[in-house]
């Protein structure tokens, strides 16, 4: 049987010292179930970064970074020259990010190369190039991990939602019941992920746990400003065993997303999907999550957890929550359930599988 | 055969060879039945339509500009322009295809078009192509600033349904080294003398004149030996050997050369002519005895000194260059190794009529008449324009998508010089 390669690139590389959030992660939890989902499948992901390594990381499934040839502004737009013959093995390329420049490089030689092109956005934009060519139109495909995010894209392409992605193998409940014990949040620490809602929503008496590193300092002072008289513990250096623990210690994770920051800046995309709610759902822990951007629709409320618009409401649910007014293990459990039906690995390869069929049959060159 | 033929310039806008010998195939070409449509610049000239040739195609009007007076990231700009891509270009080239709907499109000289975005757009659409060349221009395509870019130029060479045509095997060395692949596609045909001259009466030295005529012509540089031609003149004077004289005709580096001509004491033997004629040019040629062509190895094929051995003007040249792969040494060129010593033990060796000067004119004469008329090499050019026809097309993209690819080409080549500014 000839394996079917397909090409993953992001442009950040998925190890220790690159990743940065969501965007990153997805597209290795893609690859793992796109290799779950079909034995003929062999997945190559691919990033510029240094240093310029393969890795396998299980069996078909390798994560090609490669050297720098053109060094880019931040590391969100390095190109390399060896994409090339990455790109040229393959059967079917999907470029994650759509307006970065490793991201459009790979989108041009790929098309170049007569490869079928999915394209799946996580909002991260570093040039505007997309404003003077309008290429989205190249794409065959996009995927949208969300509704939302598929509102958000102008192209006029086809299109298909594909929600989810979130390793549910790795992220699930404990074998044996564990104590819940604090509230959790998990993300990048900017200005529209919202903790600073989430502190001044915190009952005074409830802990709460903020996983994540700062990515801007001002941000961050003022968090650490608001959580100072409060029992407001910081991880930075979290890996991935730690952060499973963390999830299912909580009565719930709480993702506060916000339009418009705590200065009156404005985020039209804050949440394109929001995997950590997912990954907490996957841990058996309710997601509370507000009612910005994409966020609403993973979350059913009040049954895998609660979508929220006011603080007073985040309060009043968290409050619930820890009390037990709620039971966080009995939502947990409907939480997982949802998760492993629509969410998880599994599922989501399955269904990426499909697309990508479609498009090379399209294209004629399916085997 | 229905042929789209794209070239930078085109007479009687010209400014060498290249797009000279263009206009003689496409001459060849339509003589022999084809269907031949030209697509090239604006012209820099006030010109009157002509049928059968579009000049739609962009410019960037850059030749024999000093790059050393401008700052890098002009430099850089223009080079992205003029080598890589320029989407208008691009756009105008897929409205040829679709008005012309030829069968093969035959590429010359793409310097300062955008020469990757063309022929990057003839690869996603998987047109058949033919691409004669006479220079690097595969390799400038893929050179900005100086640096070049193995991987676009890998990359552009498997997507082309193309044979090429080129005029030596050190111009295929040297596109290949800057990543281009050939592999099998690539075949050496010689550059040509168009109109093969009748022959006529003439003398050589000592019985025609009392020196020794020497000439050479072109851009007048050091690249080209020129600074060699003038050190080779004052090692005979400094030797007692005056019965010479040098004419260089052309354009270049004119100030350099008369103060050197100055400072060398060199005036008596050595005149700077000027630019000329073509036609007027090759005429003059039967007036000389010997053509100097000291160049460097990365000439690929001049046609200078083909046009005079096809008077009988024989050419001592480097040993390295294009030309010199065509020519036998003794029997109807003289080689050197590249230097003005070398240069001067070659003259010097015919004012010492060691040559025999008339019969290794004859060779030369001989030489262009068996191999390198317009007719042979058309030949060439028309089976190659017949097997690329059946070259495999492997996903030809289409239109629309191929202007998009060069419009994102273009805006992310400026982003980043943007980012270098």
């Amino acid at each position: 049987m000839r394996s079917t390669r397909v090409a993953v690139v992001a442009p950040l590389h998925f190890g220790p010292g690159a990743y940065v959030g969501g965007g990153e992660r997805y597209p290795l939890n893609l690859a793992r179930g796109l290799v779950a989902a079909d034995p003929s499948v062999r997945v190559d992901l691919v990033a510029v970064g240094r240093p310029a390594r393969v890795e396998a990381l299980q069996p078909r499934l390798a994560v090609h970074v490669l050297e720098v040839t053109l060094p880019g502004r931040n590391e969100f737009d390095h190109v390399a020259s060896s994409l090339v013959d990455v790109l040229e093995a393959s059967d079917v390329v999907h470029v994650h990010q759509a307006f970065t420049r490793p991201s459009q490089v790979a989108l041009l030689v790929a098309k170049f190369l007569g490869k079928p092109v999915v394209l799946t956005d996580h909002g991260a934009m570093t040039n505007t190039v997309e404003q003077v060519s309008g290429y989205l139109d190249l794409v065959d495909l996009v995927i949208c991990q969300s509704r939302f995010a598929a509102s958000q894209l102008r192209s006029a392409g086809r299109r298909v939602v594909v929600p989810g992605g979130v390793d549910d193998h790795f992220f699930r409940p404990a074998e044996k019941p564990t104590s819940r014990r604090h509230v959790l949040f998990v993300g990048r620490l900017l200005p529209h992920k919202g903790v600073d809602r989430l502190i001044s929503a915190l009952p005074p008496d409830l802990p709460l746990v903020v996983v994540g590193r700062p990515y801007e300092q001002r941000y961050a002072r003022y968090v650490h400003a608001l959580a100072a008289t409060r029992d407001i513990r910081f991880v930075e250096d979290a890996d991935d065993l730690a952060l499973r623990s963390l999830y299912r210690q909580a009565w719930a994770t709480v993702l506060p997303s916000v339009h418009r920051d705590a200065w009156g800046g404005v985020y039209p995309a804050p949440e394109l999907m929001g995997l950590t709610a997912l990954e907490s759902m996957a841990s058996g822990t309710p997601a509370v999550v507000s009612d910005a951007a994409a966020l609403p629709e993973f979350v059913r409320d009040g049954e895998t957890g609660f979508v929220f618009g006011s603080l007073s409401e985040l309060r009043e649910r968290l409050q619930a929550l820890a009390s037990g007014a709620v039971d966080p293990d009995a939502m947990g459990r409907r939480a997982l359930g949802v998760v492993r039906a629509e969410y998880g690995l599994g599922v989501v390869g399955v269904r990426m599988w499909a697309a990508y069929t479609t498009i090379r049959e399209r294209a004629g060159c399916a085997s | 055969m229905r042929i789209l033929t794209v070239s930078n310039l085109y007479p009687p806008d010209v400014i060498g060879g290249y797009e000279l010998a263009c206009h003689q195939m496409t001459r060849e070409l339509r003589a022999r039945g084809h269907d031949v449509h030209v697509l090239t610049t604006w012209p820099r000239l006030p010109l009157r339509d002509e049928p059968g040739v579009e000049r739609s195609l962009r410019l960037v009007d850059w030749y024999m500009r000093p790059h050393d007076a401008v700052p890098s990231d002009v430099t850089r700009l223009i080079d992205l322009r003029a080598n890589v891509i320029d989407a208008a270009n691009v756009g105008v080239l897929l409205r040829a295809i679709s008005q012309v709907e030829p069968d093969v499109v035959y590429l010359w000289n793409l310097n300062f078009l955008g020469a990757y975005g063309l022929a990057g757009a003839l690869a996603h659409l998987q047109v058949p192509v033919v691409w004669h060349l006479m220079d690097a221009v595969p390799r400038s395509a893929v050179t900005v600033g100086g640096q070049v870019s193995s991987s676009a130029g890998r990359l552009l060479s498997r997507r082309l349904r193309a044979l090429y045509l080129a005029c030596s095997q050190r111009l295929v060395d040297e596109i290949e080294h800057g990543g281009f692949r050939f592999g099998e596609a690539v075949r050496v045909v010689p550059n040509w003398v168009d109109p093969f001259p009748q022959d006529r009466e003439r003398d050589t030295w000592p019985v025609a004149a009392p020196r020794l005529r020497l000439v050479s012509a072109g851009q007048l540089a050091p690249h080209k030996g020129l600074d060699l031609v003038l050190e080779m003149a004052g090692r005979l004077l400094a030797a007692g050997r005056t019965a010479f004289s040098v004419d260089l005709y052309g354009n270049g580096m004119l100030d350099h050369y008369r103060r050197m001509i100055l400072d060398h004491e060199l005036a008596d033997h050595v005149r700077l002519m000027g630019a000329i004629p073509q036609d007027e040019l090759v005429e003059r040629l039967w007036d000389y005895d010997v053509f100097l062509f000291p160049t460097w190895s990365r000439e690929p094929f001049a046609f200078a000194p083909l046009e005079a051995a096809a008077r009988r003007c024989v050419s001592i040249m480097s040993r390295d260059c294009g030309n010199a792969e065509w020519g036998v040494d003794g029997v109807d060129v003289l080689k050197i190794d590249r230097g003005a010593g070398a240069l001067a033990a070659a003259v010097g060796g015919i004012l010492d009529r060691k040559v025999d000067l008339s019969r290794l004119g004859q060779g030369a004469r001989r030489a262009v008449e068996n191999s390198f008329t317009i007719d042979r090499v058309a030949d060439s050019v028309e089976e190659a324009l017949t097997d690329a026809r059946a070259l495999r097309a492997a996903r030809p993209g289409r239109p629309e998508e191929t202007y998009h690819l060069a419009r994102l080409t273009e805006a992310l080549a400026f982003d980043w010089a943007d980012q270098n500014r």
